[in-house]
C-alpha cells in the first residue's frame, strides 16, 4: 500500500504517538511495507531529536520578571479584579456568617431555656 | 509531580495570596517563556504571551483544581495565549510586510543566518522548527517537545483533534525532510 493514503499515514501516526493501542493488522502492514517503515523510522528520528529539546531553556529578556510583577499588581488593584474575587469569595462568607449567627441564635435559646425563660 | 514547593504556593495562591504566586511566577517563567519562544519563535510575541499567561493564570487559579498538574495547566494556557498573540501578529505584520519578506524575527542568538554555517543537528534542528510555519510549529512543539495529549493540543488551539493529527504529521514530515534531505543551505 502507498504511504501516501491517508490510512498509511493514521497508521503511522498512531505507532508513534504511543497513544493509542495499535492493532495487530496494522503492525504486520508497516512490517511489511517498506515504505511505511521507512517513513515510521525517519519520523522517529526527528522525534528524539525534538524531545531533546525539552530539557533546554532559552533565557528570558532581563527585565520580564518585574514587568510580570507589575502587571499582576496593575491586575490586584484594578476593580473588576476585585469585584470578580468579591464574588467568588461571597458564598463562603455569607455561609460562614449564616453558620455563626445560627450558632448565636441557638446558644441563646439553650441559656434562656436553662435559666427557665420562655 | 510538581515540586512540593509548587504545590504550596498553588494552594496559597488558591486562597488569595499575592505573593504566593508571585513566587509561583519566579518559579516557573523561564520554563514558560521557553514555551512561548518555542510557539511564536520570536521575544516579542513571548513576552506578550508569558504577560497574558500570568495573567489570565492569576485570575483563574481559584478554579485550579489540581486534578492536573500546576504546569501541564500552565502549558495548556500559554499555548491558548500563543495561538490568539500569533494570529494577532500574523494578521498585524501580513498588512505591514510584502510577500518577500521573512515573517519570523529570530533572536540574534538564534537568527538562522548566523547559523548557516552551522553542522550540528541540532543547530539545523532550532532552524528547521523556528522556519516551520506557525499552525505546524506549535503543535509539534506541543507533542514532541512538551508531549501533551492531542485533545488537548486541539482544545487550547481551536482546531479538532483530527486537525490537530494531520498538522502534526505534516509538521514532522517537513522537519524531517529539512534534517535529512541535504538541503544546501543546511548541509552538513
Amino acid at each position: 500500500m502507498p504511504y501516501e493514503s491517508r490510512n498509511c499515514r493514521d497508521i503511522v501516526s498512531e505507532m508513534l504517538d504511543e497513544t493509542s493501542v495499535v492493532s495487530l493488522a496494522h503492525r504486520q502492514h508497516v512490517e511489511q511495507c517498506s515504505e511505511c517503515r521507512r517513513e515510521l523510522d525517519s519520523q522517529r528520528a526527528v522525534r528524539s531529536q525534538v524531545r531533546v529539546l525539552r530539557a533546554e531553556q532559552i533565557d528570558p529578556p532581563a527585565d520580564l520578571l518585574a514587568q510580570l510583577y507589575a502587571d499582576l499588581r496593575r491586575c490586584a488593584a484594578s476593580p473588576s479584579y476585585r469585584l470578580a474575587r468579591l464574588v467568588r469569595v461571597a458564598p463562603y462568607v455569607g455561609g460562614v456568617l449564616a453558620a455563626g449567627a445560627a450558632g448565636a441564635v441557638l446558644a441563646g435559646r439553650t441559656r434562656r431555656t436553662r435559666f427557665g425563660i420562655v | 509531580m510538581s515540586p512540593p514547593e509548587v504545590i504550596r504556593y498553588v494552594e496559597a495562591a488558591r486562597r488569595g495570596d499575592h505573593e504566593a504566586f508571585e513566587q509561583l511566577v519566579r518559579l516557573t517563567y523561564h520554563d514558560t517563556y521557553t514555551l512561548a519562544y518555542r510557539l511564536t519563535g520570536n521575544e516579542e510575541d513571548a513576552r506578550d504571551v508569558v504577560q497574558e499567561t500570568y495573567l489570565r493564570t492569576y485570575r483563574s487559579i481559584g478554579r485550579f483544581r489540581g486534578d492536573a498538574q500546576f504546569s501541564t495547566w500552565l502549558y495548556r494556557i500559554t499555548a491558548n495565549c500563543a495561538a490568539s498573540v500569533s494570529a494577532r501578529s500574523a494578521r498585524h505584520r501580513h498588512a505591514e510586510l510584502g510577500p518577500d519578506t521573512p515573517v519570523l524575527e529570530l533572536r540574534a542568538d538564534h537568527d538562522p543566518a548566523q547559523h548557516v554555517d552551522a553542522t550540528t543537528l541540532r543547530a539545523r534542528l532550532e532552524i528547521a522548527i523556528a522556519e516551520l510555519p506557525p499552525r505546524l510549529r506549535q503543535v509539534i512543539v506541543l507533542r514532541d517537545v512538551y508531549e501533551l495529549p492531542h485533545d488537548q493540543i486541539a482544545a487550547e488551539l481551536g482546531i479538532s483533534e483530527s486537525a490537530a493529527k494531520v498538522r502534526l504529521h505534516r509538521a514532522r514530515r517537513m522537519l524531517r525532510d529539512r534534517l535529512f534531505s541535504g538541503d544546501q543551505r543546511h548541509a552538513v
